[in-house]
């Protein structure tokens, strides 16, 4: 018994082993792809950015200076973190109650609700193209589309919106907001789960439709919130692309639209200072891991969870 | 037949494969003898070139040249490319950035290809001056211009002005400027853009009175009052509606078609020689050119003859010495010289300046008169820009301007700002 064991246990092993490989084989993109693209370049980013890095010159060990400065000198840095700060407070709040309103408005039974969705969902497909920011400018230039509206209403003559240093920012938190499509769609699916009966229930006790909002549908929606603000604010933190296309990547007018992101792909790209922009997109990080680590704590006083 | 063990032979190789192969500079299917270009531009510029290297092609068979024309974010690609060791063989550079690419070592040094691959007999006396950094020559100049004021004809034969000439001073030129926008009469329609952000403006009016944008040992060549009388020019002017708003500048990214005239704001813009050709074809009526209004009638014109544009060769380049014939090529050629015209700039070759000459459209040849005309005006050469300059142009001469523009510095702060953030920057 013992003598036929010992080569039964090695075919064993052998197919185990075949399969094992069978399974790294299938993940083996994804893998590669994780190493190579992923941890590899943020590990050589974190080294990067203790070392002072020009381009064509070996990285040189400077050690926490880089973080150092950022901290203490640094007053683009600040007007960065300002814009940003501004972009994710006002443009997340903003999408949350737009995408919910809508959803709220399209899960009333609509006639054609599907085209709507569709409708709805088109600016979160086409919003980063350039197409978007030559319309945005056409929209809110001085003699844009708006201008001529609050002329035509108010005979009020607006400023060039996207060209004024104090302005500017928030016509790209209306681009931000007018985005709200996918939040829509992960509300409208939160929506649908709530049970009827809760309704009925409600309505033969006598609440108006307001009080059944706030007392049925906010509450048993609060995870579906929970969710789309912690995704909705890393992608702010995170945003690059509006600003860009529409500034044209200088974060003008007067650093007016310097998004986080932007400053740092400057700092790197157009100023040569690669191990600085390294340290900066780590100082991100912190800053997103930090955000989302609150939004956790703070998720077991005010979000619902049926279960 | 494909059963699960060759199925997994395949996809790890397959994998691998993907993975290494954007190790290499180049794809293992590239052609030994092909080579990247790349530059920036109008696609009228594209045109001309893909031209000249098809010409080239036919001269040496099996050399292929492949063309890559960048954008706005044409700096941004490159210098991703220079980091990543995927360079084109031959790019171009703005003289400008010249500095910031030459002085990080980006390019081969040209100085053992000079006299040689690369004929300089006939080019223009002391040209390689502007391609010299640190004492090597980094990149071959392609072409000679000149600062201008290019300017709508028609809106000065409507109003009966006279256009800005030799004798026209920066007082007379403000005086000019508030007439023609009352004279036109146009809501959102003003004489010139506000050129306090253009660095290259300001090099012009530092040169009239003696100083220089750039000195010698790569700092600034100007202090705070000169700054601060060259703000307070353009916050005059803009005061008295000379010069386009703060809001229509602010939208200027520095390019040709965003340039309030290309824009329809204004009727003038302070630009560069060459540029007559890009401005003409956004433009209905015919365009003119002329000098920048100068300090006093009789002193220094500001002007002098620059580089138009660079080609520089990366260190990584794998034949630099066909890459340097190709540049030859590119600026003694008399054929692709003709090809060329003057949409770079005037050839840097004399030869090739006179073959040319005859065989230019009217437009290149108001350009080209006008670079030849000046000839008793210009200055010397300037100091080579220093490393540092990029950053100057894309965050420091346009913020700094657009502040003052908006109201939130005065033109002494402004003058302040600038030279103390130049400092800052050209001393790190």
């Amino acid at each position: 018994m013992l003598v036929d064991d010992v080569p039964h246990r090695r075919v064993h092993r052998w197919t185990h082993l075949r399969q094992h490989l069978a399974g790294y084989g299938f993940l083996s993109p994804w893998l590669l792809g994780f190493f190579v693209l992923t941890l590899g370049p943020a590990a050589s980013s974190l080294y990067l950015s203790l070392t002072d890095y020009g381009l064509m010159s070996a990285p040189r060990w400077v050690g926490a200076d880089n973080y150092m400065q950022i901290a203490t000198s640094d007053p683009r840095f600040r007007a960065a973190m300002n814009v940003t700060f501004t972009y994710v407070l006002l443009s997340v709040p903003l999408k949350l109650v737009f995408a919910l309103a809508v959803a709220i408005l399209l899960n009333r039974g609509l006639r054609g609700l599907n085209w709507f969705r569709a409708i709805f969902y088109l600016p979160s497909l086409i919003g980063g193209s350039v197409a978007i920011a030559v319309l945005w400018r056409q929209v809110f230039a001085g003699d844009g589309i708006l201008n001529q509206v609050l002329m035509a209403l108010f005979s009020y003559e607006g400023p060039s919106w996207i060209a004024n240093p104090s302005t500017s920012i928030y016509t790209l938190i209306a681009l931000a907001v007018w985005q709200f499509g996918s939040s829509m769609i992960i509300f409208l699916a939160g929506l649908r789960q709530i049970p009827q009966d809760m309704y009925e229930a409600a309505s033969i006790d006598g609440a108006g439709r307001s009080r059944q909002f706030f007392k049925i549908t906010l509450p048993l929606l609060t995870p579906v919130i929970f969710f789309n603000a912690v995704i909705l604010t890393i992608d702010a933190f995170k945003a690059f692309t509006p600003a860009f296309v529409i500034s044209d990547g200088t974060g003008g007018p007067i650093d007016s639209t310097l998004f986080y992101t932007l400053y740092l792909y400057q700092e790197a790209f157009t100023n040569f200072r690669f191990g600085y922009a390294s340290a900066l997109a780590w100082v991100l990080v912190a800053i997103i891991a930090a955000f989302t680590a609150l939004s956790f704590l703070s998720a077991k006083y005010w979000v619902h969870y049926d279960d | 037949m494909l059963n699960r063990r060759t199925f997994l032979q395949k996809t790890l190789a397959f994998g691998a494969a993907a993975a290494v192969s954007h190790l290499p500079a180049r794809a293992a299917w590239a052609n030994e003898r092909d080579m990247r270009l790349f530059w920036f531009g109008s696609p009228g510029r594209a045109e001309r070139t893909l031209a000249v290297a098809r010409l080239f092609e036919g001269a040496n068979p099996g050399v292929r040249i492949l063309g890559e024309v960048g954008g706005n974010d044409y700096w941004s690609k490159l210098t991703t490319m220079l980091a990543g060791g995927n360079a084109p063989d031959i790019f171009q550079l703005e003289p400008g950035r010249f500095a910031d690419y030459a002085g990080r070592g980006t390019m081969v040094p040209l100085d053992d290809y000079l006299g040689r691959t690369i004929r300089t007999d006939r080019l223009l006396p002391g040209t390689m001056k502007l391609g010299t950094v640190a004492g090597k020559v980094a990149g071959l100049p392609l072409s000679n211009n000149a600062f201008a004021l290019l300017y709508d004809t028609e809106a000065f034969e409507k109003t009966g002005l006279t256009p800005p000439g030799r004798g026209t001073t920066w007082d007379d030129f403000a005086r000019l400027c508030i007439e023609m926008t009352k004279a036109l009469g146009k809501k959102g329609v003003w004489a010139v853009g506000n050129a306090a952000r253009y660095s290259y403006a300001l090099e012009a009016f530092l040169v009239q009175r003696g100083k220089r944008l750039y000195g010698e040992d790569g700092q600034i060549g100007f202090d705070v009052e000169d700054a601060t009388d060259w703000y307070g020019y353009w916050e005059s002017l803009a005061a008295n509606g000379g010069c386009v708003s703060a809001e229509v500048q602010a939208l200027d990214k520095n390019q040709i078609d965003s340039n309030p005239m290309s824009r329809g704001h204004a009727v003038m813009a302070i630009a560069f020689s060459n540029m007559l050709v890009a401005y003409q074809a956004l433009q209905k009526n015919p365009v003119g050119i002329t000098n920048l209004p100068v300090s006093e009638v009789g002193g220094r014109s500001g002007l002098f003859y620059r580089a138009g544009l660079h080609f520089g060769i990366a260190r990584n380049a794998p034949d630099p010495e066909l890459a340097a014939k190709f540049l030859d090529f590119f600026i003694n050629d008399v054929e692709a010289g003709k090809i060329l015209g003057v949409e770079r700039g005037v050839p840097i070759n004399l030869d090739v300046r006179t073959a040319v000459a005859p065989t230019l459209d009217d437009v290149q040849k108001r350009s080209f008169d006008y670079v030849e005309s000046i000839a008793d005006f210009v200055g010397d050469f300037p100091a080579q820009v220093p490393v540092g300059a990029s950053e100057l142009e894309d965050r420091v001469y346009r913020t700094v301007a657009d502040r003052l523009a908006f109201g939130q510095i005065s033109a002494a702060e402004a003058g302040q700002e600038l030279v103390s953030a130049a400092q800052a920057i050209l001393s790190r």
